[in-house]
């Protein structure tokens, strides 16, 4: 290369300022004294200018980004491609794998399940204990259970077991909330309406009493505000009511058959009773239990034998250190999470669930099948007679007249016996006081008709005077009261002359009469 | 005293792009494919514009860009951090550029003579000058070795160091390209050069 063509390359990249300080200054000296140098700087600099405004930018790409990524996509491996889809792959896979090993060992899912539910009621069925032991239940609540099918679980604020057969039969329970006194008294109105003596009480008592100890293990409770309901006390219900009603008909025949619909017969009671004892002697394990947040049924073994060996027990060793055993209070507490439950049928149970109701439907269930005779018009009279003993049970007291009084007595009770004073009336005495009564008002001073001590009626009350304008205020009944007295008067002077003419016509015609004998 | 108004004056300190770009290299090697999104968004229109003034042609620019950004994705993950990000990547572009122009030479020997004659042809790009359009005519008569330098340098204002790196020569290769590919211009110029020097 000639040094004319370096010094032009030279001048080139000076025009880029791409030479070093030292190059630049010695270039520049060169070129101050070199009009070739000059002439070929300016030459290059116009056509650096030429170059540099020839081009415009290339306009945008607006979908560049789209159709790269789009061809980058495309371009991906295969199993990148599956990575994307990685978590469907992988739910896919793990069903598959869930399905194969499901098929291999059908009976796993049960398993499992059934190990859950065994965990769940296992913490369930911790502690249970009788109802009746907790609730502290008298023959008033189990003769309600038999006439209403409704025992209390919390007396205090009184909410209630409810069992019942629905339209179609099926068995049911509530747990719900009752209004305080609903059912006060019912055994003490049966007693009444049946018109039972002493003696009729007391069977009533020990049938009350026979089937209280039977009833505990029908009905648990624990502190995991749990209910267990054995499944036999549908039966049970009708076993009590039966056996009451059995007895009501055999020991007053007449007073019962008031009781109940004439168009039943009750010659079968033998049947009822046989039914009743197979029921007594079913040995039933299956209880259906509600809890905060499950309905489900299981088998339990409750020996209450054992339970009150174990309470007497503890009692003595409580006593031992001036203890006593403290009383339970239950109340089942409605959860939330029941509603979850709602209008599912769970496990053959469908829940209906408000704030202080909860209504378990049972649909499909193993109850203890007891065969009572002639059961729909059986217990269909016996569910009547719970509303008709009432209206036979009101007393009607025995009655006694006297000449100032009437006595009502009720039998056996003296302190119901009560009379009622009252005098024979004297209409003049009543007449009299009343017209002394108009006097003691004096007659020419009217505002005293309405001054009853109360400002508010006073007020109220129109002025007498208004009514009596034309009598012009009180001189003319004044005047009219003299007239009267003078006729009064009038009438008495004359009056007495007529006595005194009459006396003394009737002494003349005795003389007379005298003077003729 | 008004510390503030003191602050504000003094010189803030600047993020480097290569910092920025060797970060987001970095995380997508890490795995995070999204930072690839953010380069092309970074790069892309300049990667165009090289494409389009070493062709000289419009039609092609995104077909090519796309292969670039294609090239770079699937070799990113073996950047070696040894020279700036926009280096490698303008270098691939000039390379992609390159492979076009071969392919198309050789296509260009079965195509019949008056559609080989429309190449460089700028119209749809903007509406130019007549001295625009004489300029792009003679540069692209150029030879590309020639030519893309030249471009580099006066267009998207590369120093010489960016345009050895990214063409894989010397500095002094460049310089001396550079300035030939001036003599060329002129030369093709001449004929109308008193129109253009006035």
């Amino acid at each position: 290369m000639s040094r004319q063509s370096k010094d032009f390359e030279l001048l080139s990249a000076y025009l880029d300022n791409e030479l070093s300080y030292e190059e630049k200054v010695q270039l520049e000296k060169t070129i101050k004294s070199s009009l070739l140098l000059q002439k070929k700087l300016e030459d290059l600099r116009k056509i650096k200018q030429l170059t540099s405004s020839a081009y415009n930018k290339i306009p945008e790409s607006p979908y560049f980004e789209t159709r790269l990524f789009a061809s980058l996509d495309s371009q991906k491996p295969w199993y990148k491609k599956v990575l994307k889809w990685s978590p469907a792959v992988g739910f896919a896979f793990a069903t598959i794998i869930i399905m194969v090993v499901l098929k291999s060992n059908p009976e796993l899912l049960n398993n499992l399940v059934e190990q859950q539910e065994s965990n769940i009621a296992g913490f369930y069925k911790e502690n249970l204990q009788p109802l009746l032991f907790a609730a502290d239940l008298n023959n008033e609540d189990i003769f309600n259970f038999a006439m209403y099918k409704q025992l209390p679980l919390d007396k205090d604020d009184r909410q209630i077991l409810h069992i019942d057969y629905d339209k179609t039969g099926k068995e049911f329970f509530e747990i719900k909330s009752v209004e305080p006194n609903q059912n006060e008294n019912n055994l003490e109105k049966f007693i009444v309406a049946l018109n039972l003596d002493e003696k009729g009480k007391k069977q009533i008592d020990s049938i009350m009493n026979q089937y209280a100890e039977e009833l505990e293990a029908q009905i648990l409770i624990n502190n995991n505000n749990t209910v267990a309901i054995n499944s036999n006390l549908w039966n049970y219900q009708r076993a009590i009511q039966s056996d009451l009603l059995a007895f009501a008909e055999k020991s007053n025949w007449q007073e019962f058959q008031k009781l109940v619909p004439k168009t039943v017969s009750y010659s079968n009671s033998r049947n009822v009773v046989l039914a009743v004892h197979e029921i007594r002697n079913v040995r039933n394990n299956n209880y259906i239990f509600i809890t905060s947040d499950s309905v489900f049924s299981e088998p339990i073994e409750f020996d209450l034998h054992e339970y009150k060996l174990q309470v007497a027990e503890l009692e003595k060793e409580l006593d031992a250190h001036n203890n006593k055993l403290q009383e339970i209070k239950f109340r089942f507490e409605y959860d939330t999470s029941l509603q979850k439950l709602e209008n599912n049928l769970h496990n053959n149970f469908k829940i209906i669930f408000d704030s202080n109701f909860c209504r378990v439907e049972i649909s499909e269930f193993d109850f203890p099948d007891i065969h009572f005779p002639d059961f729909d018009s059986l217990f269909g009279a016996y569910d009547s007679v719970a509303s008709n003993f009432k209206f036979y049970s009101q007393y009607i007291p025995r009655i006694e007249h006297f000449d100032n009084k009437i006595q009502f007595h009720f039998d056996g009770d003296s302190l119901k016996t009560f009379e009622f004073e009252y005098y024979q009336f004297d209409l003049d005495s009543v007449m009299e006081s009343q017209s002394e009564l108009l006097d003691s008002l004096q007659i020419n001073n009217w505002n005293n008709f309405y001054n009853f001590n109360d400002s508010l009626v006073f007020k109220g009350m129109p002025k007498l005077d208004s009514y009596f304008k034309f009598y012009n205020g009180e001189v003319e009944i004044k005047l009219e009261m003299e007239q009267l007295k003078n006729e009064l008067k009038k009438f008495r002077v004359e009056m007495k002359q007529w006595k005194e003419e009459f006396k003394r016509g009737v002494q003349s015609q005795d003389k007379d009469k005298n003077s003729l004998k | 005293m008004d510390f503030n108004k003191e602050n504000s004056e003094l010189p803030q300190p600047q993020i480097l792009k290569l910092d920025d770009d060797f970060s987001l290299v970095k995380r997508f090697i890490d795995g995070d494919e999204s930072t690839f999104r953010l380069l092309i968004q970074r790069h892309k229109e300049k990667v165009r514009n090289i494409i389009f003034l070493t062709l000289g042609d419009s039609d092609s620019v995104d077909d090519i860009a796309q292969e670039v950004f294609i090239t770079v994705y699937k070799n990113l993950k073996n950047f070696r951090f040894e020279s700036l990000f926009t280096t490698w990547l303008y270098r691939i572009t000039v390379n992609k550029c390159k492979d076009y122009l071969r392919k198309k030479n050789v296509r260009k020997i079965f195509v019949p003579i008056k559609e080989a004659s429309r190449e460089f042809r700028n119209d749809s790009v903007t509406e130019q000058s007549d001295i625009s359009k004489f300029v792009m005519n003679a540069i692209s008569k150029l030879p590309q070795k020639l030519k893309v330098p030249l471009l580099l340098k006066d267009i998207e204002g590369f120093s010489y160091q960016e345009i050895a790196e990214t063409m894989e020569c010397e500095i002094g290769t460049v310089k001396s390209r550079i300035f030939r590919a001036r003599e060329g211009l002129k030369k093709i110029l001449q004929p109308i050069e008193a129109e253009l020097m006035e």
